[in-house]
C-alpha cells in the first residue's frame, strides 16, 4: 500500500481534492496537461450567487497548491500507462518539454517582451486575444512558469531567433528539452479532467458562425477585468459597445439533434449572472435572456435570476428560439422566436448574442478512459459505479471528481472533492501519513522586540488592472516611501503571485524588515498567504499587516482616480502606523479528541457516520425518531434507477448498525454543546436519561422535512383525494392498492407554494423529479389510468434526469400554467370524490378546464423543525429560509464558518440523495481532517483581560457569541487583607477575536490582539492629524 | 404515433423555423399539444393538416427529433378515412399525377411508356445489374415542357460510365410517393412497393440509380421501413451519388466543353428530400458541394443561396398539393435568393424544377434564371478516364 495519490486535473475539483488530501495525512502527485492549474474556474470573471470574483477566490488555493510541501505539482504533464491494484498502481506520467528549465525560471516575462511579434491566438481567453510563442497562459499561472509553443517558436521550427535564450537573466531557456516519462507509485487515482465548451461543434442554427455570437465561456473572458477588452463589454466584429445583448440557453443542450440529451445543469445561473455583470460593467448594455425552463435548484439561485430580473432589469422570454441571422452590414442578429407566454412569433434584433452552448467532458476523456481502464457513459462522460455513489469509477481504487463525471456547479464539486478525498482514505487509511512531510519554516523565527526600531517594508499592488486603472500606483509607492519607518516600498502587478511571494521573502531578509505590508485586495482571501510568507523569512506572522486597496478605493470609487489615490494613501499610512505598533503573538497547540458526533439518523448522517468509522474514529450518531432512515423511510422507490428505497435503506443500516466504531442513540436529543473543536462536550437527552460524551468534530445532517400546504389549493381534511407527493408515496408503499380503483385521472400540480413572490421563493430542487417518478409508477400499476401534470418549469438538471424525463413524457399531459394565474380546484357536488380543476395552459394560450379523481401537490422541502434551537447550541446561523448558512456558498459548502462543525445533506438545502451521500461524504472528510492532525492551532488573534482594570461586572459574557468568556472568583492578595473578586477570563480556543467584548467593557479592561486601542487610535490619530 | 409526439417539450422552435408560419398562420407546436391534450378530433376537423409542406424544416430543428411530416402523413389518412374529408381540391394539375399512380398501383395494370427519350448509342435492356428508375419524367412531359430531358441527360451520363447496358423498364411504375406523403394513402403505397420490388427482382436487379429526389428517398428510407430486406437486395443511388462515387474512383473527371473564358457563377437549390429527408449519416449535400468546387477550376463560380443544404427553402409545393398563392411567395423568395447567387440555379428535384420554372412565367424579374437540373448541367462536363470503350452517344 502507498500513502500516496494521483490526482488527474488541476481545476477547482483537483486542487480541493489535493489539498484534503494532504490534511488526510496523504501525499499527491497532482498531473495537469496544460502549463497552469486553475481550469475553467480560473477563465471565469465571476461566480453566482455571491458575484465572488472566480480567480480572486481561486487564487489563493492554487498558491496554497503550489506552496503545500505535499502536493507535487506536475503541470504540463500527461497520464499515459497506469497498472497495477487499489493500493499499489505504477502511473507513468509524460512530462512533456516546456523547453524552460522550470527550476530556473522566475517568471519575470522579460522573454515574452521581447519575443518576435507572431501572435496566435489565447486558448486561455477563447481565442479572442493572443499570446506569443513564449508565454504563461495567464497573469496568476501556478506555477508562475513560461513554457514555449513549439508550434510557432521560430528557434524551435526553423533553427532562427533565438532572442529568449539572450534575454533571459535567469537562463531558463532550453531548447534541447526532451519529452520525459516519469513513473509514480501510488495507492489510489482521482480523476477530475472537467468539461470543454466546443461551440464550434454546433450546427449552423445557433449562429455561432457569426463574428458577434460567442459561447458563454467567450463572454466569461469578454467580461472579465484581465480578458481581452479589459472587461469592457464590447463585441468582436467592431468593439463597439452592443446596446442589445440576447443570451439564448439550451444552446445545443437537451437537444437529440446536437448529441447532447442532457441538461448541462449550470447554464440558467451563469447566464443570469453574466446578464447581471453586463449590467453593472455597462450602462447602456441592455440584457435579454431567451429560456425555456428555469433550472435554478441550488441555494439561493432561483432567487438570482428573479433578482436579474427585478433588480436588474433583465428581461426574460420563455421560449427556444427559432433562428439566428446575421446582418450581413452591420453584423447585428436577427432571432426569431415564438413568445411562448403571450404565443407570438417576433423578430429580436440584438447587437451580440451569448450562446449557453453545451458543457461536455473535456477532449481525451475518452482516452483517460482507456488508459485508466474505467468505463465512461453513454454520453461520454466517466462512469459511476452506483448511481448513490457517483465518486466511484467503475474501477476500484480509482475515483472521479467533478464535471468529468456530469453537469454540475462549483459547490456540487467541492463536496465531491472532499468526497472523494475521504474516500480514499477510507481504502487507504493503513498508511495514512506515510508519505507526508510536515510543513516547517526553514528560516528561524527573528525576535522582535517593542523597543526594536520598526523596519517597515510595503508592496503596493496592481493586480492587473483591477486596482492599477483607478489608482496611481506608482504615486502611492513615493508617497509611502518617505513615511516614517517605511525602509522599503515597491509596486507588484500580482501581490498573490509566487514570484511575489518568493520577493517580499527577499526583501524581508535582504533589508532586515521587522513589519512588513501588503496592500492589494481582502484580507479574507489573501492575508494568510502573505503572513506564511512572512513566517518563511522569518517573520511572526502576526508582524504582517494588510490594506485593502481594491475593494476600498479601486472598486468603490471607479471612475474617480484622484479620490482613489488619495484614499488608498490614507488607508496605507494608517496601516503604517499601526504596523509600529504590531507585537509578535503565538499560537497554542490543542489536542483533539478522536471522535464525531452525527447529528441526524438519515441516508446523509448514516453516509458521514460510516465513513469516519471506516477511517478509525469513533462516531457517535443522534437521532430524534426511534429509527435510523430519515425520509428514506417514507420514499417507496427512488428515481432514476427505479429501486426500491428499502434496499438502499437496509444496506445501508445495516452497516451502521454492525460497524464497531459507531454507537447510536435513538430518539434522542442534543440538549448542550460546550467546549470547542477537538474538545466538545455534548449531552445528550433520551428518554429522560441524560449522556455526556467527549467529542472532537461535529457534522450536521438534520434533514428537511415537505411542505404541508396548509388550506392552500383545497388541501384540507375535507378533501380526501387532495393529497401531497409524500403522501401518495406512502399510499404507493402499501401493498393494497384498492384506493386507485375508482380513480380514473390524476393530476399531479408542481410548485404549490414554491418559487413565489413571498414565502418560500425558492425551487425545492427535487419536486420536479419525484412527481414523474410517482407519474410512471402509478401509470405501471394503473396503465388506463390518465395523468395531468400542471408544472411551470421542469427541474430536471445533471445527466440522468433529462433522460428520464423524456422516456417518461409519455405517461402524462404536461400542461403549463403560470404564476400569475395558478389552477383553481372546485369539489364536484356529491360524496364522491371528484374536483374539478380550472387552468390556464400557457402553451395553447387558452382556459382547460376538466375533471379529476384525485390531485397530487408537489410542495417544497422545508427545514427540520427546532433548528432554532440547535442552531443556537452550535453557535452557528441559519439563512433566511431556515436551513443552515454554510461558511461560503461556492468553496466551502459543508463547513460552518465555526471550525469543528460541519453539514451535509438537505440541512444545508433541498437535494437528492445522490448528491446528499456525497455531501455526507464531503463532510466527513472535512471533519476527519482534523481527526487525523491529532492536533490544531489556535489562532493569536483573541482578546485579552487585564485583571488589574477587570471589575467582574460580567458585561462581556453576556455579549459575547462564541460563549467564550466566564467569570470566574479570583483571589486577589494584598498585603494586609485578601479579596476574593470576580474576574473575567477568556477561552483562547473559542475566542474568535470579534472585539465585542472589548467594545462591550466599560472600564476598557479587554483588548483585542493585533487591534489594541493603541493600534487602532494610532490610524486615527494618523488620519486625522497627518 | 402519440407516443412519438410525447417527446415534444413545448420548445415551440418548429412553429418558428416553419417555412410555412411564413407565409400563414401555421404552429406545429400548438397542433401537437392540442392533439397531447386530447383535441385531436378538433385538430382533424379543422383540416389544418392539409396545409403542411411535409418539407421536413421541423424536425431539423426539433431537439426531440419529433418528425411532424409523418404525423401530418398519418393524420392525412384518418382526416381522408375517418373524417371523410377529400381534399381532391386542394391537389394541383386536376389530381392527374395521384390519378395516374393510383392507377398503376392495380396488380393487373402494366403501363407502356414512351421510351422516345432514350438516346441513339445508350444501350438499355429489360434485365439487368443497373436500373435506371426514370420516375414520372416522361409523363410530365405533356404539361412541362422538356422535362424528359432530365431523363436524358441520366441516362446518357450511365451508359457513358457503365460498361453493361442500363436496365429501363418499359413498364415502369410510380414509387408511389405523392399519395404516401400527400394523400396519407398506405396501402395505394405498399401495393406499388410490392410490385416494385417484384419488377427489380424479376429483372436481377442490385443498383437502382435514379436523378429524383423523391424516389431517392421512397427507395432508400421508406421502402425499407415496409420492406425490411429492401436495402440488403438493392442498392440505392442518386445520380449525384453516382458521379461522385465515380469520379472519387478515378474513372471519370469533369471538363468544360465551353471555349468562353466568362466565368459563370451559378448556384445549387437543395430539395428538401436529399436535405432534410436523410438519415443523419448521408452527407449527399457535402458530395455535392465537393463536386461544384472542383467546378472552380472549369470556370464556374458556385456560391450558396442564404438558405442552403439542411436549411433550404422550400419549392412551394409538396406531392402536388396546395398550389396557391401562398405557395408562389414562398417560390418567389426561394428565387430572389437564387438571383442574388447566380445565373444559373441547379437543382436535383425535378418537382423543384417544375415548381419553380413555373413561376417564371408570372414574374418578369426572376425570369432570366437558368434552372436546371444536375444531370441536364452534368452530362456535357463528364469526361470517361481511360476509357476501355468507345462510349459515343449521339442524338
Amino acid at each position: 500500500m502507498e500513502g500516496s495519490v494521483v490526482v488527474i486535473g488541476g481545476g477547482i475539483a483537483g486542487i480541493q481534492t489535493s489539498l484534503d488530501l494532504t490534511e488526510l495525512g496523504f501525499k499527491v502527485y497532482l498531473v495537469e496537461r496544460n502549463p497552469s492549474i486553475g481550469g475553467r474556474m480560473a477563465q471565469l470573471d465571476k461566480t453566482f450567487p455571491t458575484n465572488d470574483c472566480s480567480l480572486c477566490i481561486l487564487a489563493p488555493k492554487m498558491v496554497e497548491v503550489f506552496r503545500n510541501p505535499n502536493i507535487e505539482l506536475m503541470t504540463y504533464h500527461e497520464v499515459k500507462k497506469v497498472e497495477g491494484k487499489p493500493g499499489d498502481f505504477t502511473v507513468t506520467v509524460l512530462k512533456k518539454p516546456r523547453y524552460i528549465d522550470e527550476t530556473k525560471c522566475k517568471g519575470c516575462g522579460d522573454c515574452a517582451a521581447k519575443c518576435p511579434k507572431i501572435e496566435v491566438p489565447n486558448v486561455f481567453d477563447m481565442n479572442l486575444g493572443k499570446r506569443k510563442s513564449i508565454y504563461i497562459p495567464f497573469p496568476q499561472a501556478v506555477p508562475p512558469i513560461y513554457v514555449i509553443d513549439p508550434e510557432i517558436c521560430l528557434k524551435l521550427t526553423k533553427g532562427v531567433c533565438g532572442v529568449c535564450e539572450k534575454v533571459c537573466q535567469a537562463e531558463a531557456i532550453d531548447y534541447e528539452q526532451k519529452p520525459q516519462e516519469i513513473k509514480l507509485t501510488v495507492g489510489a487515482i482521482v480523476a477530475a479532467t472537467g468539461f470543454d465548451m466546443p461551440a464550434e461543434e454546433l450546427t449552423s442554427r445557433w449562429g455561432y458562425q457569426y463574428e458577434n455570437v460567442v459561447s458563454a465561456l467567450e463572454y466569461e473572458r469578454i467580461l472579465c477585468a484581465s480578458g481581452p477588452f479589459d472587461g469592457r463589454v464590447l463585441r468582436p466584429s467592431d468593439q463597439e459597445e452592443p446596446e442589445k445583448i440576447a443570451f439564448i440557453q439550451c444552446a445545443g443542450s437537451r437537444d437529440l439533434h446536437e448529441n447532447i440529451p442532457y441538461c448541462s445543469s449550470v447554464c440558467c445561473m451563469y447566464t443570469a449572472k453574466e446578464a447581471i455583470i453586463t449590467k453593472e460593467h455597462s450602462e447602456n448594455s441592455n440584457c435579454y435572456v431567451f429560456r425555456h425552463d428555469i433550472r435554478a435548484y441550488g441555494k439561493n439561485f432561483y432567487e438570482f435570476t428573479q433578482r436579474a430580473q427585478k433588480d436588474y432589469g433583465v428581461q426574460y422570454f420563455q421560449t427556444k428560439v427559432s433562428t439566428v441571422v446575421e446582418d450581413h452590414e452591420t453584423k447585428d442578429l436577427m432571432i426569431h422566436y415564438e413568445d411562448l407566454k403571450t404565443g407570438k412569433f417576433n423578430d429580436f434584433h440584438a447587437n451580440l448574442v451569448v450562446l449557453a452552448t453545451p458543457l461536455v467532458p473535456s477532449k481525451g476523456t475518452e482516452e483517460l478512459a482507456q488508459v485508466l481502464g474505467v468505463e465512461v457513459d453513454k454520453y461520454h462522460f466517466f462512469k459511476e459505479k452506483s448511481f448513490f455513489n457517483k465518486c466511484l469509477s467503475s474501477k476500484d481504487g480509482m475515483f472521479l471528481c467533478g464535471f468529468c463525471q456530469g453537469p454540475k456547479d462549483i459547490p456540487e464539486t467541492v463536496a465531491d472533492a472532499s468526497g472523494v478525498a475521504s474516500q480514499v482514505a477510507n481504502l487507504l487509511n493503513s498508511v495514512k501519513y506515510t508519505e507526508i512531510k510536515e510543513k516547517v519554516f526553514e528560516v528561524p523565527e527573528m525576535e522582535v522586540k517593542i523597543t526594536d526600531e520598526p523596519r517597515i517594508g510595503v508592496l503596493v499592488c496592481h493586480c492587473g488592472i483591477n486596482i492599477g486603472k483607478y489608482v496611481d500606483v506608482s504615486g502611492v509607492v513615493e508617497y509611502v516611501e518617505k513615511l516614517p519607518y517605511v525602509v522599503h516600498c515597491e509596486a507588484n502587478l500580482y501581490s498573490c503571485s509566487p514570484d511575489s511571494q518568493a520577493r517580499i521573502k527577499e526583501v524581508i531578509q535582504e533589508k532586515n524588515l521587522n513589519r512588513f505590508i501588503v496592500a492589494s485586495c481582502t484580507p479574507r482571501t489573501h492575508e494568510a498567504l502573505f503572513q506564511e510568507t512572512c513566517q518563511e523569512a522569518g517573520l511572526n506572522k502576526y508582524l504582517f499587516e494588510m490594506v485593502n486597496i481594491r475593494d476600498q478605493c479601486s472598486w468603490v470609487h471607479m471612475g474617480d482616480n484622484e479620490g482613489a489615490t488619495a484614499k488608498a494613501k490614507d488607508l496605507i499610512r494608517m496601516a503604517v502606523a499601526k504596523a509600529r505598533l504590531l507585537k509578535p503573538l503565538t499560537e497554542a497547540s490543542l489536542d483533539i479528541t478522536p471522535t464525531a458526533l452525527i447529528i441526524g439518523g438519515g441516508v446523509t448522517g448514516m453516509t458521514a457516520a460510516l465513513n469516519i468509522a471506516n477511517q478509525g474514529f469513533k462516531a457517535y450518531k443522534v437521532e430524534k425518531e426511534d429509527k435510523l432512515g430519515g425520509n428514506l423511510n417514507n420514499l417507496n422507490v427512488l428515481y432514476p434507477i427505479q429501486e426500491d428505497a428499502a434496499i438502499l435503506l437496509n444496506v445501508i443500516q445495516d452497516k451502521v448498525k454492525k460497524h464497531k466504531n459507531i454507537e447510536i442513540f435513538l430518539k434522542s436529543q442534543i440538549k448542550d454543546v460546550k467546549g470547542f473543536i477537538g474538545n466538545y462536550n455534548v449531552s445528550i437527552a433520551m428518554n429522560k436519561k441524560s449522556q455526556g460524551l467527549k467529542i472532537g468534530t461535529i457534522i450536521v445532517a438534520t434533514g428537511a422535512q415537505e411542505l404541508k400546504p396548509n388550506g392552500d389549493f383545497q388541501y384540507n381534511k375535507k378533501n380526501k383525494n387532495i393529497i401531497t407527493q409524500l403522501e401518495l408515496e406512502q399510499k404507493l408503499k402499501e401493498k393494497d392498492k384498492s384506493w386507485l380503483d375508482n380513480i380514473k385521472r390524476v393530476t399531479t400540480i408542481l410548485c404549490v407554494d414554491a418559487r413565489q413572490k413571498e414565502g418560500i421563493t425558492y425551487c425545492s430542487n427535487v419536486c420536479c423529479g419525484v412527481s414523474i417518478k410517482n407519474v410512471s409508477i402509478l401509470k405501471e400499476l394503473r396503465p388506463d389510468l390518465e395523468i395531468v401534470v400542471l408544472y411551470r418549469d421542469i427541474q430536471m438538471a445533471k445527466k440522468e434526469f433529462e433522460e428520464y424525463y423524456r422516456e417518461r413524457r409519455k405517461d402524462a399531459i404536461f400542461l403549463r400554467y403560470d404564476l400569475d394565474q395558478i389552477p383553481t380546484i372546485s369539489k364536484k357536488g356529491g360524496k364522491s370524490e371528484k374536483y374539478d380543476i380550472k387552468v390556464f395552459d400557457t402553451n395553447l394560450q387558452d382556459e382547460i378546464e376538466f375533471e379529476t379523481d384525485l390531485i397530487i401537490l408537489s410542495t417544497p422541502m422545508i427545514p427540520a423543525d427546532n433548528l432554532d434551537e440547535l442552531a443556537k447550541m452550535l453557535k452557528v446561523p441559519l439563512d433566511k429560509n431556515g436551513f443552515f448558512l454554510e461558511a461560503h456558498v461556492k468553496l466551502r459548502p459543508l463547513d460552518f464558518a465555526t471550525d469543528g462543525i460541519f453539514l451535509a445533506g438537505c440541512a444545508q438545502w433541498p437535494k437528492n440523495i445522490q448528491d446528499s451521500i456525497s455531501q455526507a461524504n464531503g463532510a466527513a472528510g472535512r471533519a476527519s481532517r482534523f481527526l487525523s492532525a491529532k492536533t490544531i492551532k489556535t489562532s493569536g488573534l483573541i482578546a485579552e483581560v487585564n485583571p488589574e482594570r477587570c471589575i467582574g461586572c460580567g458585561k462581556c459574557e453576556s455579549v459575547c457569541p462564541y460563549n467564550a468568556i466566564e467569570i470566574k472568583e479570583a483571589s486577589m492578595e494584598f498585603e494586609d487583607v485578601s479579596l476574593v473578586l470576580k474576574k473575567s477570563f477568556i477561552n483562547s480556543a473559542l475566542c474568535k477575536g470579534c472585539g465585542t467584548c472589548a467594545a462591550t467593557c466599560p472600564n476598557g479592561a479587554i483588548s483585542v490582539k493585533h487591534y489594541d486601542f493603541d493600534q487602532i487610535f494610532a490610524m486615527i490619530e494618523t488620519y486625522l492629524l497627518d | 404515433m402519440r407516443n412519438l409526439l410525447k417527446r415534444c417539450y413545448q420548445c415551440g422552435r418548429c412553429s418558428g423555423v416553419c417555412q410555412l408560419s411564413k407565409v400563414q398562420k401555421y404552429t406545429p407546436s400548438k397542433i401537437i399539444q392540442l392533439i397531447l391534450e386530447g383535441f385531436e378530433d378538433k385538430v382533424i376537423e379543422s383540416g389544418v393538416l392539409w396545409d403542411c409542406l411535409t418539407c421536413n424544416q421541423c424536425l431539423k430543428d426539433c431537439p426531440e427529433e419529433i418528425n411532424f411530416a409523418d404525423i401530418v402523413r398519418m393524420a392525412r389518412w384518418k382526416m381522408r378515412h375517418i373524417a371523410n374529408q377529400n381534399p381532391d381540391e386542394l391537389i394541383a394539375h386536376k389530381g392527374m399525377y395521384t390519378t395516374i399512380s393510383e392507377i398503376m398501383s392495380r396488380p393487373y395494370i402494366q403501363p407502356e411508356r414512351s421510351l422516345d427519350w432514350v438516346s441513339k448509342g445508350c444501350k438499355i435492356s429489360d434485365k439487368g445489374t443497373t436500373l435506371y428508375y426514370v420516375g414520372c419524367l416522361p409523363y410530365f412531359n405533356y404539361e412541362f415542357e422538356n422535362s424528359d430531358s432530365i431523363a436524358k441527360s441520366t441516362l446518357k451520363i450511365l451508359c457513358q460510365i457503365e460498361n453493361e447496358p442500363i436496365v429501363v423498364f418499359k413498364d415502369e411504375i410510380c414509387c408511389g410517393h405523392d399519395i404516401y406523403w400527400g394523400q396519407g394513402k398506405l396501402k395505394t403505397f405498399i401495393k406499388l412497393g410490392k410490385k416494385n420490388m417484384e419488377m427489380f427482382e424479376k429483372a436481377g436487379i442490385s443498383k437502382i440509380v435514379t436523378a429524383c429526389a423523391e424516389c431517392y428517398r421512397t427507395f432508400k428510407v421508406d421502402y425499407p421501413g415496409i420492406f425490411d430486406d429492401f436495402n440488403d437486395k438493392f442498392e440505392v443511388k442518386h445520380i449525384i451519388e453516382f458521379i461522385y462515387d465515380n469520379w472519387k474512383q478515378n474513372k471519370i473527371k469533369f471538363k468544360n466543353p465551353s471555349e468562353s473564358s466568362e466565368r459563370i457563377p451559378f448556384t445549387y437549390h437543395d430539395p428538401c428530400r436529399l436535405s432534410r429527408f436523410l438519415p443523419k449519416d448521408n452527407n449527399i449535400t457535402e458530395k455535392t458541394r465537393e463536386i461544384f468546387k472542383e467546378f472552380k477550376r472549369l470556370g464556374y463560380d458556385f456560391k450558396e443561396m442564404e438558405h442552403n443544404k439542411k436549411n433550404s427553402l422550400c419549392c412551394g409545393v409538396s406531392s402536388w398539393m396546395n398550389c396557391n398563392e401562398k405557395s408562389k411567395a414562398l417560390r418567389y423568395k426561394r428565387m430572389l435568393e437564387a438571383k442574388a447567387a447566380g445565373d444559373i440555379m441547379l437543382t436535383s428535384c425535378p418537382k423543384c424544377k417544375i415548381h419553380l420554372s413555373c413561376l417564371q412565367d408570372d414574374f418578369e424579374d426572376i425570369a432570366s434564371i437558368e434552372i436546371m437540373d444536375f444531370s441536364e448541367f452534368l452530362v456535357d462536363h463528364i469526361e470517361i478516364i481511360n476509357p476501355d470503350k468507345d462510349t459515343e452517344i449521339t442524338e
